[in-house]
């Protein structure tokens, strides 16, 4: 049963979608808008799995005194810190907001462009001429950089057209039969979901 | 050779250093090179250029701070193009992203407050709900009752005057996410333009363009705005240079460095297997 | 409570943009801090939202005010999730709520995906005789791509003959200007990202570009 049962809830749930859809039963089509805010209500009613996991993890770190402990323990009281407050203020809360503008917003910018300059050791380092393709790789990157910053324009009218053809023309074609291929792929595997062959997704300790 | 030797055993972090310099020069010292504006970004500006006044957009502010350089003056833009046309802007998370609902309050709002646009009456932010896709379909049943009766602050949103024209998100003339992912973009094309012919807008971050384009060709999105380079676009497009037009004079700088190190390492690489044959 | 004023928010926003910024030079401290805090507080900004936006009028308004009891089965749904903390013997309840979202998506998937590849593929089906010669290359060039570029990844069909190793070269070069064109999109976003910050220290904080 404690196999069993998940899959069967799945495959129903499932399955009422596709009949609710392709055979329009008045009755099924209600069930689906009342399952649909179920799965919105009981998705939020895990809000705190994220905080559950981290403090899980980072105690742990503390608890065994682990590299960067110090760390985990600023990682705790700020999240506690700041979920105790948000939860009795709000959203709009102005000492609220203030916390989210000088640290999330800031930080989450700043550590995600830091890929800029790995790219360009990157790009110095491993965007060599190798081989035939390697060498059209390269030459479809460079009018790319070129043409996707105003400097393309500026150095000829070509450029930027050359970028738009190859964009529009030749990388949306190859790119359609990806997207063919990974809608057909995704299909294959909800329905194997849906019948129960594909449970890795059930994974975790305990039977 | 030695050159090339020399730049090929060179720290990495003088690299880094050359990037941070390309790329604050031009703040200083900008080159106003012009604005070339493409086939994506101007069908997004047509599609809100013709929506007729008083009709509803609705604006998805699906990114992370991580992108908000790409995304943000992207949603900026098109906000402001939205309030100068008239439109009735909602503003949400269809991709369930809680820190872009924040985002959006503190893009949103001072330009409102530029445009005398009132809350409750030209724009409304209708607050973070997870379910994604889910949260969709429920607000084409109903957007009140999806949203509990209430905005981002906790008003009710019966008793708004904006919420007086619109039941449905079916009733949306345009829906525009501003996405790092993508997956309201699949939902609004899925629930919205393929059973009632909504119109979607794709605000991306430049990465995403490879492959999101393909469902312009298609028709299925009315227009791209593709990383900070559409925003600046679209900047030009309305008239109003903002941040995006102020950062592309650096884009160009840091674009020529890439190309002039891809370049060099490529004759470094073809010098040095000239020399081991 | 009133908020900051706008000078510490953008300095401290600051300190924390060159902190991060510092692990370009050298694994330290300063970043690790900036890191963990940035985590924590984004984890427990989610769960705020999510209590304010949607759990609160759930409980107060629609559960509360207006009766629909109804809602506390999917509550309860939701709550199984925390099994997975529980003793060994009931971690397998907390798959259920797992199973029917995973299910039910499967199921919307399947019952509304596929028109969007039919528009998808409908969008191949392009005119060889367009208005133009120009028009007429490309659409011709589109065709033969995309044909192309799923029989490439037919991986039962054997690379055999003339014909299948033509159209496997044809592919892989087509297929090289798409990652080309890929790679100088990703060097565009992510230095956008970096100046972004730039502007923010110089002209945000610093206010040293307007």
């Amino acid at each position: 049963m404690r196999r069993q049962l998940p899959v069967w809830l799945g495959f129903i749930a499932g399955m009422l979608v596709i009949i609710a859809r392709y055979f329009a039963f008045p009755g099924f089509t209600q069930v689906q808008k009342t399952l649909d805010n179920w799965a919105m209500y009981s998705g939020a009613a895990a809000f705190l799995m994220g905080m559950i996991n981290l403090t899980i993890v980072h105690k742990t770190n503390i608890q065994r005194r682990r590299e960067n402990w110090g760390a985990s323990l600023v990682l705790l009281i700020a999240m506690f810190g700041y979920f105790i407050y948000g939860l009795f203020t709000g959203p709009d809360d102005k000492l609220f907001v203030s916390i989210f503008n000088a640290t999330i917003s800031p930080l989450g910018s700043a550590m995600f462009s830091l890929l800029a300059f790995y790219m360009l050791s990157a790009a110095y380092r491993a965007f060599r001429m190798k081989t035939l393709e390697a060498t059209i790789l390269l030459a479809a990157g460079l009018i790319g950089i070129l043409g996707n910053a105003p400097i393309g324009a500026a150095i000829s009218p070509w450029i930027p057209s050359a970028r738009n053809w190859m964009t529009e023309i030749l990388n949306t074609a190859a790119m359609r039969a990806v997207t063919i291929g990974t809608a057909l792929g995704a299909y294959a595997a909800m329905v194997r979901i849906l019948l129960g062959i594909e449970r890795s997704y059930l994974g975790g300790r305990g039977d | 050779m030695k050159f090339f030797e020399k730049l090929d055993s060179l720290d990495v972090r003088w690299l880094y250093l050359l990037l941070a310099i390309v790329v604050t020069i031009p703040f200083f010292k900008p080159f106003g090179l012009p604005i070339q504006v493409d086939n994506m970004t101007r069908q997004a500006f047509d599609t809100i250029e013709s929506a007729p006044p008083g009709s509803y957009v609705f604006l998805s502010f699906d990114f992370l701070p991580s992108t908000l350089t790409e995304n943000g003056t992207q949603a900026a833009i098109v906000a402001r193009h939205c309030f100068q046309r008239n439109l009735k802007v909602l503003v949400g998370s269809a991709e369930s992203n809680n820190e872009g609902v924040q985002l959006a309050q503190s893009i949103i709002e001072p330009i409102a407050k530029e445009m005398n646009k009132e809350y409750g009456v030209d724009w409304v932010n209708l607050g973070f709900k997870v379910g994604g896709g889910l949260y969709v379909r429920s607000m084409i049943e109903d957007i009140i009752k999806a949203n509990a009766d209430q905005d981002f602050t906790g008003k009710k949103l019966s008793e708004m005057p904006i919420m007086q024209g619109i039941k449905s998100l079916k009733e949306c003339e345009i829906l525009a996410s501003f996405t790092s992912l993508g997956g309201a973009l699949n939902d609004f094309v899925a629930y919205l333009y393929s059973e009632y012919g909504n119109k979607v807008i794709a605000g991306i971050t430049g990465g995403m363009i490879t492959q999101y384009i393909v469902y312009l060709q298609s028709g299925q999105y009315k227009g791209i705005l593709g990383g900070l380079t559409g925003a600046a676009q679209y900047e030009f497009l309305l008239g109003k240079p903002g941040k995006a037009i102020q950062g592309m004079d650096s884009q160009s700088a840091a674009h020529a460095l890439f190309f002039v190190f891809v370049v060099l390492g490529n004759i470094g690489f073809y010098l040095k297997s000239k020399k081991r044959s | 409570m009133g908020g900051l004023p706008k000078t510490v928010e953008l300095t401290i926003g600051a300190i924390g943009t060159l902190a991060v910024f510092s692990f370009l030079y050298k694994e330290n401290l300063a970043y690790r801090y900036m890191e963990h805090i940035y985590i924590g507080l984004a984890a427990a900004h989610g769960a705020v939202l999510t209590f304010h936006n949607q759990l609160k009028p759930l409980f107060l308004k629609q559960i509360g005010a207006q009766g629909q009891y109804s809602l506390l089965i999917p509550v309860a749904m939701g709550l199984l999730l925390y099994l997975r903390y529980g003793p060994k013997e009931w971690v397998w309840i907390s798959r259920l709520p797992m199973a029917f979202w995973v299910g039910y998506n499967a199921g919307y998937t399947l019952a509304y995906d596929p028109k969007v590849l039919l528009g998808q593929i409908t969008g191949t089906f392009l005119k060889f005789s367009a208005k133009t010669v120009g028009e007429s290359i490309n659409n011709i060039l589109f065709v033969l791509i995309c044909v192309f570029t799923l029989v490439y990844f037919m991986f039962t069909l054997k690379r055999e003959g003339q014909v299948m190793k033509g159209i496997s070269a044809f592919t892989r070069y087509a297929f090289m200007v798409a990652l080309g064109v890929g790679f100088s999109n990703g060097i565009m976003a992510r230095v956008s990202l970096f100046l972004g910050r730039v502007q923010f220290l110089l002209g945000d904080w610093l206010g040293l570009v307007k």
